[in-house]
C-alpha cells in the first residue's frame, strides 16, 4: 500500500530535496511550506502552508490533509529560521525578541505540528516521527560561543523529542533527529535524510537493549550519532 | 568585602541563599520580583548595612539594566552573579490531551534568557572582581540525556535551553577568566506565598508534603559549591545538592 508522508516545513532547500527523495520511493507527498517560504510547487506533491507560530493553522493543514487520507505514516519536521548564524556573543547585545521568535519557530513549530497531526499518524501504519535539526543544538558538543538564537532555540527540541520519545514509543511509534551537513550547499543540504528516515532500524523483540529503536538518538548526515 | 547579586530572591532558594551570603559576611544584592512579598523587608531589619533590595524582572532587559545601574552606583563592583529566579509554566501535556503550546516562551523567556540579560547587564560590573564568578540554578530537569518524563514540559524545555545558553557563555567567558557554577537544588520543598496576607507558608501540596530537602538545606549547599574554589574550573559540569554530577 503506498505510504503517506507529511513534510512540515518543505519550503526551503533542504525540504525541496526531502519532498523529491520521498517521491522517488513512491511516497505520496504532502509538501507543507512554511509561512514566508516561497509556495512549494513540487511535481507530485500536494502542497499545504502552515504557520509555525499558531496551532490553529498547524491544525487546518492536518484537516486538509485528512480529507485525502484517512491516516498519516510519517510526519517529517524541518522548520529552520536561523539558517545564517548570529554573530553576536553574550558580551553584545542580544536580540530577546528574536530569541523568542526563534524558540516559537524552532522548537514549539514542529512541536504544534506534531500535536496536529498526532491523530492521523496513531491511525497510520508506519508511526514514525522525523525532525531535521542541527548538531549546534548539542549541549555535549558544540564549542561555539555565538548564535544565541540558533543554538538556544533549537536544543529545547531535543528535550521535547526525548519526552514524546518516552511516551510514544510504547505505543509503536519511532523518531528520527537528522542533524543536516551546515556546510552543504543548498540542494544537498537534506541529502541523506530520506534514507535514514524511511529505513527501519534493528528492532529484535528479545530484550528492551536489544533494539536500535528503543532509544532516541540524532545523527548527522553521515549517520554518526551526535550526543544530546 | 564581597558582593553578590541574586535574582529571585524574594522567597525559598533564592531567599536562603541571600541569608547564607550575609551571615557569611557578604553584601547581599537581593533582587526583588514579589514587591509585596515582606521576607525580604524582614531580613533587611536583620541586615540594615549588608542587605539591599534591588527591583529586578529578568524577563525584562530594562529591569535588569536597571538594577545593574543601582548595583554599580551602591557598590561599583560584583564579585559573584546568582541566577536563581525560575518561572515553571503552568502547562505540561496531560496524557491523553492535546498540549497548549501558547505559553510555553514564558519560563523560556525567565529562565534562559532571564540568565543572559543578568549576565549580559552584570558583566561590566565584575571584570575589575578577583572572583568572577557566575553562579546559576538550573535543574536535571533540563537534562536531556537522562530525560525521563512522558509528556512535553515547557519548563523542562527552558532549563534545556538555560544549559545551552551557559555552555555557549562558558566557552567564551571561562577563557577570560570567568568561573561557572551549574546547580541542581535536587527536589526541593517550595512554599507559594506570594503577598501579605497569604497564609503562613505551607510547604504542601494538597495536605501533602511534596519534595526531599528543604530550600535552607539546598541553598546550604550552593552556598558552598558557589563559593569554593575549583582547580578544575576548566569544564562545566551540573551539580546537585548532594555533590552529584548529571550529564547534559
Amino acid at each position: 500500500m503506498e505510504k503517506t508522508v507529511v513534510i512540515a516545513g518543505a519550503g526551503d532547500p533542504a525540504g525541496a530535496r526531502l519532498a523529491k527523495d520521498f517521491l522517488k520511493k513512491g511516497y505520496k507527498v504532502f509538501a507543507a511550506c512554511l509561512t514566508g517560504q516561497k509556495p512549494c510547487q513540487i511535481e507530485g506533491a500536494q502542497p499545504l502552508e502552515i504557520d509555525p507560530l499558531s496551532q490553529d493553522s498547524a491544525d487546518r493543514a492536518a484537516a486538509a490533509v485528512r480529507e485525502q487520507c484517512r491516516t498519516v505514516d510519517m510526519l517529517v519536521l524541518n522548520y529552520d529560521c536561523c539558517p545564517v548564524r548570529d554573530a553576536k556573543s553574550i558580551l553584545d547585545h542580544p536580540d530577546y525578541d528574536g530569541m523568542i521568535h526563534a524558540y516559537e519557530y524552532n522548537s514549539i513549530g514542529p512541536l504544534r505540528a506534531i500535536e496536529a497531526f498526532l491523530p492521523l499518524l496513531k491511525e497510520g501504519e508506519g508511526k514514525r516521527i522525523c525532525a531535521v535539526t542541527s548538531s549546534a543544538a548539542s549541549n555535549n558538543c558544540t564549542r561555539d560561543f555565538t548564535d544565541f538564537p540558533g543554538h538556544v532555540s533549537k536544543a529545547p527540541l531535543n528535550m521535547a523529542m526525548n519526552q514524546l520519545f518516552n511516551g510514544l514509543r510504547p505505543e509503536g511509534f519511532t523518531f528520527r533527529m537528522y542533524c543536516k551537513d551546515p556546510e552543504a550547499a543548498p540542494d544537498r543540504a537534506g541529502e541523506f535524510a530520506v534514507e535514514y528516515f524511511t529505513r527501519n532500524r534493528s528492532n529484535e523483540p528479545e530484550s528492551y537493549k536489544h533494539s536500535d529503536e528503543n532509544r532516541l538518538v540524532m545523527r548527522d548526515w553521515m549517520g554518526i550519532e551526535i550526543p544530546w | 568585602m564581597k558582593n553578590v547579586v541574586i535574582s529571585g530572591a524574594d522567597r525559598n532558594i533564592g531567599l536562603e541563599l541571600a541569608k547564607q551570603f550575609l551571615n557569611r559576611g557578604w553584601r547581599v544584592f537581593a533582587g526583588r520580583f514579589l514587591m509585596e512579598l515582606p521576607l525580604l523587608d524582614e531580613l533587611k531589619e536583620k541586615y540594615p548595612e549588608a542587605l539591599s533590595i534591588v527591583p529586578m524582572d529578568v524577563s525584562k532587559e530594562e529591569s535588569v539594566l536597571a538594577a545593574a545601574e543601582q548595583v554599580a552606583k551602591e557598590a561599583g563592583r560584583v564579585d559573584m552573579l546568582i541566577h536563581n529566579a525560575a518561572g515553571f509554566g503552568d502547562h505540561s501535556g496531560q496524557k491523553g490531551e492535546r498540549t497548549d503550546y501558547s505559553t510555553f516562551a514564558v519560563p523560556y523567556n525567565i529562565n534562559a534568557l532571564g540568565a543572559m540579560r543578568l549576565v549580559n547587564g552584570f558583566l561590566p560590573l565584575m571584570k575589575d572582581s578577583d572572583i568572577k564568578r557566575l553562579c546559576f540554578v538550573s535543574s536535571e530537569a533540563g537534562v536531556v540525556s537522562v530525560a525521563h518524563r512522558t509528556e512535553v514540559s515547557s519548563y523542562c524545555m527552558s532549563k534545556t535551553a538555560l544549559n545551552m545558553a551557559l555552555r555557549l557563555m562558558f566557552n567564551q567567558l571561562q577563557p577570560m577568566g570567568y568561573t561557572f557554577r551549574l546547580y541542581h537544588p535536587g527536589w526541593v520543598r517550595s512554599a507559594r506565598v506570594e503577598k501579605p496576607g497569604d497564609p503562613v507558608p505551607t510547604f504542601e501540596v494538597d495536605g501533602k508534603l511534596m519534595g526531599k530537602f528543604w530550600p535552607w538545606e539546598t541553598a546550604a549547599s550552593a552556598a558552598e559549591q558557589f563559593i569554593e574554589d575549583r582547580d578544575w574550573e576548566d569544564r562545566l559540569v551540573l551539580i546537585d545538592n548532594e555533590g552529584a554530577a548529571w550529564p547534559f
